[in-house]
Order: structure tokens, then C-alpha cells, then sequence
């Protein structure tokens, strides 16, 4: 009749209702601000200091391949995240570098094929070309599952903002290559910089953890147990990506605009206006971590420091307040950001020398990556909690509403461009910022019988 | 269909243990037929370890862990999961028997809608917690409470899920959840209920309570009882109190092992002719003949299952101070290191920080009898009453016996009140925790050859005596008659 006592001791042992999860921010606004940084860049400088079709070729390789590597990257990227960040908490770090080794050597398990099919199936202009290419899609797909080892570091924060400003200058300095060595050229030296940047970031992890890689303990079932949170990785980051794959589609039914092809002029004008969020998506990025984490461990020590269910729910209040007050930050600062670059929008592109016709996708799509920076922001909210459904749910309304809406835009003809991507991102955000909230407010029952109770 | 349905927690013949012996030797003298209930704390299939005898018709295992995993679409959960409500709360205070029978009512009528999901999953059911944690303003912990609430009410409403085999006579072997599962029997069929109270259900589960140190929290655990304020452990010991009051009141007989059980507050409200006084009984033969060996060092011997509520520890230290009065003592550790092996750990290293370890011998899970003729005193440092069979055959082979005042084993080694002639001691009975005292009995036992031989016939023919299995087997019999003939 040992029962009891053998189910209070499993309960002894016990660390609290759910595991937490604090890199949050890090593992989803890092990635998403580094791309669209990149190709945000890229697409300026091209635009503003080639013809269009000079660099043409340069831009769509980096684009493919970003768009390829991060959502296909996502489920090892997310599964890794998360067996790092309950190594650390469980005090295990002789788990991290053989589970890097594992990452990668799955990776390389698919990304191979991909990254040759994808490249020599398409041949590009030259063989040098191809198979820069395809490492170029390799190095990438390497550099994200490294960035999920990320949280494993002190001061990761840092070491995140040097990789924003590493990749910020590599794409900055790959394009001034094209005038003495052309496309290869561009190419080759931004995966120069690129091999550089994650033999930078292996040092470190390796050096951090100089442990013998073993196969890591469970890492696979990991991939049973999060299946959900796998998936939803990958949807998150193809979901950005799904109104310029829907458009590349457009000259199938249309004839070209002025000479020009309207996905490259759609691609172009959407990446620019995401940088018209990096500034305060940064800010608020890294505000989240600090602001939001204090309450949000603050509510998760309560666990451990055995209150009573009044000082959990006060703390759930402040932490909801403090969600709050973060998002309405971010929507004024970001508002008032967003008004101003729509307002001197012509005046920029004057300055920069950029193609008028680029102006309305532009103007529609830096008000849909507003929306889409809100939608992220809620994102991170809920990969904080876990809130697995959430998780799963919207990315998933994000990319067929973003599918659709695109779709019909396109049909709609070159006037309708990037509406289909606004109307998606302001939708899908109005949905996810009521579920998340309804979410908050039972944040307890979420945490205790959900996250808790329903995965033992 | 089997004549009688044993219902038991875990034990036979799964789990060794004295009360699995017990039971096997129950149904091994016994001319019925039988079916075994065997309620389990997991859903994993499990190992005979007894053989099974012919006389078993069949063996059911029910987990404790599991509700149907049904999802069961039901219309307006709040009102459905909000008649549960008060006789859940019922169930926690003094109308716990009203409570426990509209449970029964209430399961019996949705039961087929019910699981895991809505029960303990839904926002219904999260809504009864707190406002039952409100209603009762439990001080402590609420992640305590939560998993306390989850964990008790878990077990509790799977035994009405349970499926149990067809019979005319239900026994259950224990108060807890085999007890409640009697009630459930009692009041779905109406058929002859047996309990047998092999141990308080309730003291023990308080005693095991104590001794997980409630999460490293002692300090509110142990908070002094206010007015309309509970603490977690007064949820626990209502539940397990009322639980077993819930089992005596729907048994037609209970069955204690020796009289001061009789005068339980557990059993206050139930029908004082209903209960019966039948001790344990061992084949006194097998042990009356072990010849002593004289040979080798004083030998001084603990069995029982390694684990907290037998106080090993208090053992090794009583060990620590025999030694100083007798060098070449022997203390021979006899019991299963598995079942805690962290128990069994810290013990190996307070053995090797009082340097004992060549004197205290950790045997693992070996046959008593095998070393019967090697032991010259049996100590039983247990916080809580135990199953006696040990000592028993113990005192059956002449070996004198020191134990801790729980349970029968007063009775057993100075004999009960009525006794007459008056045999004298079998040994000496201590307080709890006491190493001290221990030492002190086991030196004047082992120093002393004169109240060595006095104690060693005294026990030896109080067992031959008062303990004989025919006397238990012919007990039984005649209740089982009793209930089988006139149900």
C-alpha cells in the first residue's frame, strides 16, 4: 500500500506546474529581425544603386534561399531551442554540444537534397554560381540551427545584436562586390561573411561548453513530444513568406509591367518596408525580455515559492498589465513611425532613386508589417506560456489568410498589390490579440491544467 | 462468478509484502473460489510474484492513475461538473457519508459521459478547484493544493470507474481506496461486504505524510488548525479519515487485527456488533522446531521493506550503541532495497559515517526463515503499525523481540489483559525514535542469559498458544459462511 507515499514522493520532485520558457523573444524576433534586415537592405541598396535588373539575379537567390532555410530549419530550430533551454534549467550542460552535432547532422539530412535540388534542378547562370548557391542556402540553414544554441549563452542579447550588425554589414558589403566581380562575387563574399559569422557563434558555443558530444538523451523524443510547437515553427516563418511565393506567380497570368516583372517590383518594395520596423522591433524586442521577463518570472517563482492562489492571481495581473503596456508601447511608438515613413514615403524614394511604381506595395506593405510585428509580438507572448493551440492556430490563419487575401490581390491586378498582405496581417492580428487575451485571462487554469496537467 | 472478491491495493500477487502473504494463505485455506480486485498506482501490466492458486477464478487491475480518456461532448458542463460540487465538499467534512453516496449516485448516472477531460482538464473543473479552495481557505501553497486536489481526486473518481468481478461476497483488505471501492459495491449491488483493517489506513497515511515532509515545507504544513482554515495536511487526513469511516460504515463486518483497534475513532460510528476481532496467525509449526545456532557472533536482526515509516536509521544508531557494550555484535539488515532507494542510500551512508560496516549487513530480499537460527534478537523500530507476521515467526523459532509501541505488538510480546496464565515478556517494547532505549533493552538481553531464556519461552509459547493460523483460517470461515448463507 505504498501508493500514496510513492505518488507524493514523484510529487516531491516536482519543480512546478509547467517548465518556462525565457528566450522567447530571442528564438522568434531574432531570426525574423536578421532576415528581414538582410533582404530589407539588400533590396534598398539594390533599388537605389542598380538598374533593376542589374542585381536582380543576387537578391532572388538570397531570397529563396532565406525564405526556404528558415521554415524548413524551423521544427530543428524550435525542438533544439527548447531541449537547450530545459538542459540549463535542469543543470545539464554536457548535453549541448552533442545535441548541436545531432542538429545539424539532421539538418544536413534533408538540406542537402533540398539545397541541390532546389539549385542545380533551377541551374543558375553559371556552375560557380550554383554551387554558391546552394552553400549559400547550407550556411544559412547551419547558421539558424546555431542561433537556436543561442539561449545556452550569457549575454546572448549581445552577442544577437553583433549578429544584427554582422549580417547588416555582410549584406551592406556583398553588394558593393558586384562592381568588381559581379553576381558571384556578391554572393560569394556574403557567404564569406556568413561562413565567418557561424564559425563565430560554434566557437563560442563550443568554447562555453567544452563537453564530449554524446548523443543527446531524449532529444528525439522531444520531437514527439513538441510536435506541435515544431510545426508551428515552421508555419510562423513561412507565413511571412507566403504572399511573395503567392506573387512570384503573377507573371503566369499577367503580362509585365512596363517591362518589368511585378513580383520582382512586389518583393523588392515588400522587403524594404519591413525595415521600416526594425528600429522599434529591436527596441521593443529586447524591452520584452527585460520588462516582460521580470513579471514573468516573478509569476513562475510564485510556483516555487508555494504562495496562496491570491498572490499568484495578483501576479498574474501584473504581468497581464505589463503584456499590456508593452503592445500599446509598441503600437504608438510604432504607429506614429509607421504615419511618418507612409507621409515621406514619395520623398524617399526621390532620394533613393527608386522606381514610383514600387509606392503603393510599399505603403501597403509598411502598414501590413506593423500588423505583422503585433502579430509577432503576440507570438512571443504565447511561446512564452506554451500556449500551444495558440501557437499552432495562428500562424496557420496567418499563412492561408495571407495565402488568399495575396492571391486575390494579385488577381485583382498591380494596383491591389500588398493589399492582400495588409488586410491579412491586420485580420489575422485583431484574432490573435482577442484569443491571446482571452488566453491571459485564464493564464492559471493555461499554466496549471493545460500546459501541466494535460502532458503528463 | 467467484464466491468471495478480494479487494486489495496493489499487494497480492503482485507486490510481497506480509499482507500478500497473508492473503495467499487466506485463499490457499479457504474452500471458495475466488476473484482478486487488485487496485494499482500504474497503468503498466504487472508481474505475478506469488504463484496463482486453483482456486482463483480471476484477477482484475484497476489503476488508481487513470480515468477513461473520453472526451465525452456534454452539453452545459458548468451545471453538470456544479452538482458535483456539494457532495465533493460533503465528502471533505462531517456529512461525508451523504456525500460519498450522491457521488455514487451522481457517477452511476453519467458515468458512460465522464473522463479524464471533462473531469479534471475542463475549465469547469479548474472553476470547481478554485472555488473549492476558496470554500475550505486552505492556507499553504496552492501548487500544493492543486496537485493535492488532482492527486486525491483522481484516485477518487477512478474507483467508479472501476470494473469489478462478479461475486457473492465482496472483503476488501484495507480501509483506503479497496475500502471505498466496498462502499461502491455495497451500494451498486447490495451484496455481504467485508473489511478487513490490516492497518489504520488513515494513521498510516498521516504518519507517511509527516515523513514526505510536505514538499520541503514543513513550516505550514504544520501550521496549528484556525477556526473554518484548513492546512493541506487536514485535506489529506479528512480524506483519508473519511474514506475509511465511509468503508466501515458500508461493510457488514469488520475485521481488526487486535483489540485497541476496536476503540478507533474511525471505526466510532459504525455498529459495534458488526465488528470482529481476529488476529494473524502463522503455521506455528514450521517455526517451533528452528534449532538455535550458537555459534558466531551476538546476532541482532531488523526485516522488514527498507523504507521511511520502518525507521532503519533509528536502527543503525541503537546498533551504533550495543556496539559499544557488545564488540563483536552482528546486525543483519533483512528487506527489499528497492522499493526507496533513496531511503536505502542515505541509510548505507549513516552506516559508513558511524562506521558500522562491518557489522551491519544489508542482505537484500532473503528469506527470514533462512536466518532464524542465526538471529538472537529481533528489533522493530517501525513508526506505525506493520503486519506482524515477522514477528510472529520470530517469536515462534524463541527469539526474544524489541519493538516500538505500535499496532498488536504489545499484545503479542507482554501479552493482552484477559491473558491467562500470565506468560510474562517477549521481549521489550520502546518508545518511537528511540535508540537509546533500544540499546539499552538489547544489552540487558544479550548480557542477561537468565531473562534471555525467560523472554524466548515466553513469546514462544504466547504464538503457539494465541497465534495458530487455524484459529484465523476457522475465523474466516465462519464469517464467510455466515455472509455467503444468510446474504
Amino acid at each position: 500500500m505504498t501508493g500514496i507515499a510513492l505518488t507524493l514522493r514523484r510529487l516531491n520532485k516536482n519543480k512546478g506546474p509547467t517548465q518556462i520558457f525565457l528566450h522567447a523573444p530571442a528564438m522568434i524576433g531574432g531570426p525574423w529581425l536578421i532576415t528581414f534586415l538582410t533582404l530589407g537592405v539588400i533590396s534598398l541598396l539594390c533599388e537605389s544603386l542598380f538598374s533593376f535588373d542589374t542585381a536582380f539575379l543576387y537578391q532572388t537567390i538570397l531570397f529563396n534561399n532565406f525564405s526556404l532555410s528558415l521554415p524548413l530549419c524551423s521544427p530543428i530550430f524550435f525542438i533544439a531551442t527548447r531541449y537547450v533551454s530545459d538542459a540549463i534549467i535542469q543543470k545539464k550542460p554536457d548535453r549541448i554540444p552533442g545535441t548541436l552535432i545531432t542538429s545539424l547532422f539532421l539538418l544536413y539530412l534533408y538540406m542537402i537534397p533540398i539545397a541541390l535540388f532546389v539549385h542545380l534542378f533551377k541551374r543558375e547562370t553559371s556552375y560557380f554560381l550554383s554551387y554558391q548557391a546552394i552553400l549559400n542556402l547550407l550556411l544559412l540553414s547551419t547558421f539558424w540551427i546555431l542561433f537556436s544554441f543561442l539561449n545556452a549563452l550569457f549575454n546572448y542579447w549581445l552577442i544577437i545584436f553583433s549578429l544584427l550588425i554582422g549580417f547588416f554589414f555582410n549584406a551592406l558589403s556583398s553588394v558593393f562586390l558586384y562592381f568588381p566581380f559581379g553576381t558571384e562575387g556578391m554572393l560569394f563574399g556574403f557567404n564569406l561573411g556568413i561562413g565567418l559569422l557561424c564559425s563565430l557563434v560554434a566557437a563560442v558555443i563550443l568554447g562555453m561548453y567544452p563537453y564530449r558530444s554524446n548523443w543527446p538523451k531524449g532529444f528525439t523524443a522531444y520531437f514527439k513530444e513538441y510536435q506541435t510547437l515544431a510545426l508551428s515553427g515552421g508555419l510562423v516563418f513561412a507565413s511571412f513568406f507566403i504572399d511573395k511565393w503567392i506573387l512570384c506567380f503573377s507573371t503566369c497570368g499577367e503580362t509585365t509591367i512596363f517591362g518589368l516583372d511585378p513580383s520582382r517590383i512586389y518583393n523588392s518594395s515588400m522587403l524594404m518596408s519591413t525595415l521600416s520596423i526594425i528600429p522599434i522591433m529591436t527596441l521593443s524586442v529586447m524591452k520584452c525580455e527585460t520588462l516582460f521577463f521580470k513579471s514573468y518570472l516573478s509569476y513562475f517563482r510564485t510556483f516555487h515559492e508555494k504562495t496562496d492562489y491570491l498572490t499568484l492571481e495578483k501576479k498574474k495581473e501584473v504581468l497581464f498589465e505589463r503584456s499590456l503596456e508593452i503592445g500599446r508601447n509598441f503600437l504608438i511608438l510604432q504607429g506614429i513611425f509607421t504615419a511618418l515613413v507612409l507621409f515621406i514615403s514619395p520623398i524617399l524614394f526621390e532620394i533613393l532613386n527608386i522606381n514610383f511604381l514600387q509606392l503603393g506595395i510599399f505603403r501597403f506593405g509598411t502598414l501590413g508589417v506593423f500588423f505583422n510585428a503585433l502579430i509577432l509580438f503576440t507570438l512571443i507572448i504565447s511561446f512564452s506560456f506554451d500556449f500551444r493551440r495558440f501557437l499552432l492556430g495562428i500562424p496557420l490563419a496567418f499563412f492561408f489568410s495571407n495565402l488568399i487575401f495575396s492571391y486575390v490581390s494579385m488577381k485583382l491586378g498591380f494596383p491591389y498589390y500588398g493589399s492582400g498582405y495588409f488586410f491579412s496581417s491586420s485580420l489575422i492580428f485583431l484574432l490573435a490579440s482577442v484569443w491571446v487575451i482571452s488566453l491571459f485571462k485564464n493564464l492559471n487554469y493555461q499554466v496549471f491544467i493545460k500546459n501541466s496537467l494535460c502532458r503528463r | 462468478m467467484s464466491d468471495i472478491c478480494l479487494i486489495s491495493e496493489g499487494g497480492f500477487p503482485f507486490q510481497k509484502g506480509d499482507v500478500a502473504d497473508w492473503t495467499e494463505q487466506l485463499i490457499l485455506k479457504q474452500n471458495y473460489t475466488f476473484s482478486l480486485l487488485c487496485l494499482t498506482y500504474t497503468s503498466q501490466p504487472l508481474k505475478y510474484v506469488y504463484p496463482i492458486p486453483e482456486n482463483v477464478l480471476e484477477i482484475k487491475t484497476f489503476s488508481l492513475e487513470h480515468l477513461p480518456n473520453r472526451v465525452g461532448f456534454l452539453q452545459k458542463k458548468g451545471p453538470l461538473l456544479s452538482d458535483l460540487k456539494n457532495p465533493l465538499k460533503n465528502f471533505f467534512s462531517e456529512q461525508y457519508l451523504e456525500g460519498f453516496h450522491e457521488i455514487a449516485l451522481y457517477f452511476a448516472k453519467y458515468r458512460n459521459k465522464l473522463g479524464r477531460k471533462f473531469l479534471l482538464e475542463s475549465k469547469e473543473a479548474w472553476d470547481l478547484l478554485i472555488e473549492l479552495y476558496n470554500a475550505w481557505d486552505v492556507k499553504g501553497s496552492f501548487v500544493d493544493f492543486f496537485w493535492s486536489f488532482i492527486v486525491l481526486c483522481r484516485s477518487f473518481y477512478a474507483i467508479f470507474f472501476a470494473s469489478f468481478p462478479k461475486s457473492k461476497l465482496y472483503h476488501a483488505l484495507g480501509a483506503g481506496y479497496s475500502g471505498l471501492m466496498l462502499a461502491r459495491i455495497k451500494q451498486e449491488m447490495n451484496v455481504p461486504t467485508l473489511l478487513t483493517d490490516h492497518d489504520l489506513y488513515g494513521s498510516n497515511r498521516k504518519i507517511e505524510h509527516e515523513i514526505a515532509n510536505w514538499f520541503g515545507y514543513p513550516d505550514y504544513f504544520h501550521t496549528p488548525i484556525q477556526k473554518e482554515t484548513k492546512t493541506l495536511k487536514d485535506l489529506w487526513m479528512h480524506y483519508f479519515s473519511n474514506a475509511t469511516k465511509t468503508a466501515a460504515h458500508w461493510a457488514d463486518a469488520i475485521i481488526t487485527m487486535h483489540k485497541e483497534k476496536q476503540n478507533s475513532p474511525l471505526f466510532s460510528h459504525a455498529d459495534r456488533h458488526k465488528i470482529h476481532l481476529i488476529s494473524r496467525g502463522i503455521d506455528v509449526k514450521k517455526f517451533t522446531g528452528v534449532v538455535k545456532d550458537e555459534k558466531g557472533a551476538p546476532t541482532v536482526a531488523f526485516v522488514g521493506v527498507i523504507q521511511p515509516i520502518h525507521d532503519l536509521k533509528t536502527f543503525i544508531r541503537s546498533i551504533s550503541i550495543l556496539k559499544k557494550q557488545i564488540p563483536y555484535l552482528r546486525g543483519l539488515i533483512i528487506g527489499s532495497l528497492q522499493e526507496y532507494p533513496d531511503y536505502v542510500e542515505e541509510c548505507k551512508e549513516l552506516v559508513a559515517s558511524l562506521k558500522l560496516q562491518d557489522i551491519c549487513i544489508f542482505l537484500g530480499d532473503v528469506p527470514t526463515d533462512l536466518f532464524l537460527s542465526k538471529i538472537d534478537l529481533k528489533i522493530h523500530t517501525a513508526l506505525r503499525e506493520v503486519p506482524e507476521l515477522e514477528i510472529l515467526r520470530a517469536g515462534a523459532a524463541g527469539i526474544p523481540i524489541i519493538a516500538t509501541q505500535t499496532g498488536a505488538f504489545r499484545e503479542i510480546i507482554c501479552g493482552h489483559t484477559g491473558e491467562n496464565p500470565k506468560l510474562g515478556e517477549g521481549g521489550a517494547i520502546v518508545p518511537l525514535s528511540d535508540p537509546v532505549s533500544i540499546a539499552d533493552a538489547a544489552s540487558r538481553l544479550l548480557t542477561d542469559p537468565n531473562l534471555y531464556t525467560a523472554c524466548s519461552y515466553a513469546i514462544k509459547k504466547r504464538i503457539e498458544t494465541y497465534y495458530q493460523i487455524q484459529r484465523v483460517e476457522a475465523a474466516y470461515h465462519q464469517l464467510y459462511e455466515t455472509y455467503l448463507r444468510n446474504p
